[in-house]
């Protein structure tokens, strides 16, 4: 009974979320507005593309020259997210210490 | 039905996501031993990953890499795209972020398992059940 | 733990526990191309797929298995734990002082390509990337000091007899059968 009860819990769990992703695009559209040019209802596509591209097009096609990079994925991290990626690099000296501190190594 | 399994298999990557959404999940709420806990955790984390992955690939895509001479590609798809003119290349964000989200898991992972260390040098069980009744 | 706790309490030595001869041989024959793959990872992170994060995980890694295929004094004399943490130091040091370049230039902080950091390249090239490679660095030392660092902190983790006698340890056991007994009597 304790395991029946949760198991027929995420069952149903897991059909409401499957009938979720079935409304995103599929896989590997390029039209996802992940990717492409994302287009409110309100706003014509004319406007749209007049006033710039998404920020994965923009990263795509202007990120080597912009930051120096030939790597895409390290011009993002390294360049347009720095200030991000400096406070993670914090995180993984902060979960050192706490680790440290909290194991008490390094004592006695 | 055919044309259901067709959006089914359109999306089987977000699909497999649910499912292992589900065990990480279930891991999480039902096993009583905390280390299995933390694995469970480490298997959500996992199916967010993915779920992130999926929704940047494009159909053909190449690798986000600057193409410095675009008729020196690598492979036909590749190869199809330079043609057209354009090199389609996948999203860059979700990798981008999902290495942030990495190095957080890696973080939460050690913080927990050190944590699970504690607790058994206290208790002596890792059992939350019997850690609820010692403490009770 | 318990194995390990009766005898830290007898005060008895562990055992000497040695690997195979071929995964000690296999170590030494590997290490330098472990670390040097790494440093190929981090040096090349604006050039090739890869970068600071996973070089660092991989030079990490030379290390971690130094202590598995040998002993933790071994692991240990190779990465000190002095060692380490300057080495994570200086790897945050390396990046924050990366970024505080672009202040002194004039731009914003962690500015790129618009300053002339010493050598500046052509695209492609190695220093073509401006602050990038030396943010890869210090990220790659940072990453590699962290891994080095979480796994011995919790290799060290079992302690010697006396920490254990001086901890008053709540006799766990008894209370939980006690505890057990009296439901099953209820």
């Amino acid at each position: 009974m304790r395991r029946f009860v949760p198991m027929v819990f995420f069952c149903i769990f897991g059909i409401i979320m499957i009938a979720a992703v079935m409304t995103l695009a599929p896989v590997g559209d390029p039209h996802q507005p992940g990717y492409s040019e994302f287009v409110p209802p309100h706003i014509s596509k004319e406007d749209a593309i007049k006033k710039g591209e998404s920020v994965a097009l923009h990263y795509n096609r202007h990120g080597a020259h912009e930051t120096g990079a030939l790597d895409i994925i390290t011009s993002t991290i390294f360049d347009y997210r720095g200030y991000d990626t400096l406070f993670e690099t914090t995180v993984l000296f902060t979960a050192l210490i706490s680790v440290l501190s909290i194991l008490g190594a390094g004592k006695e | 039905m055919i044309g259901f399994l067709r959006i089914l298999l359109s999306r089987i990557d977000y699909v497999v996501t649910v499912i292992l959404f589900c065990i990480g999940f279930y891991a999480l709420v039902v096993k009583s031993n905390l280390i299995k806990k933390i694995i469970g955790m480490n298997i959500v984390e996992t199916s967010v990953y993915l779920f992130l992955i999926a929704s940047a690939d494009i159909r053909l895509g190449a690798a986000t890499k600057f193409w410095a001479h675009p008729n020196e590609v690598l492979n036909a798809a590749e190869a199809a795209h330079a043609a057209a003119g354009e090199l389609a290349m996948v999203n860059p964000i979700p990798s981008a972020l999902i290495l942030t989200a990495i190095v957080v898991s890696v973080s939460v992972t050690a913080i927990s398992l050190s944590l699970a260390v504690k607790i058994y040098e206290n208790y002596g069980t890792l059992d939350t059940r019997k850690i609820m009744r010692l403490k009770g | 733990m318990a194995e390990g706790q009766r005898q830290a309490e007898k005060g008895e030595k562990e055992p000497d526990f040695k690997t195979s001869l071929v995964i000690r041989t296999v170590t030494r024959l590997m290490l330098p191309f472990l670390i040097m793959f790494g440093l190929n990872i981090i040096v090349h992170g604006h050039l090739t797929p890869g970068g600071g994060f996973q070089g660092g995980v991989v030079v990490g890694a030379a290390f971690i298995l130094i202590g598995l295929a040998f002993n933790k004094e071994e692991g240990r004399r190779a990465a000190p734990d002095e060692g380490v943490k300057v080495v994570i130091s200086s790897g945050l040091f390396i990046y924050i002082l990366v970024g505080l370049i672009g202040i002194c230039a004039g731009y914003n902080f962690l500015a790129n390509r618009c300053i002339s950091f010493p050598p500046f390249g052509e695209l492609g090239e190695l220093f073509g990337g401006g602050t990038l490679f030396w943010i890869n660095i210090g990220v790659g030392l940072a990453v590699c000091g962290v891994a080095i660092g979480l796994f011995y902190a919790f290799l060290e983790e079992k302690r010697d007899a006396a920490y254990y006698k001086k901890i008053k340890r709540p006799d766990t056991k008894r209370r939980l059968r006690d505890r057990v007994s009296k439901d099953i009597a209820e």
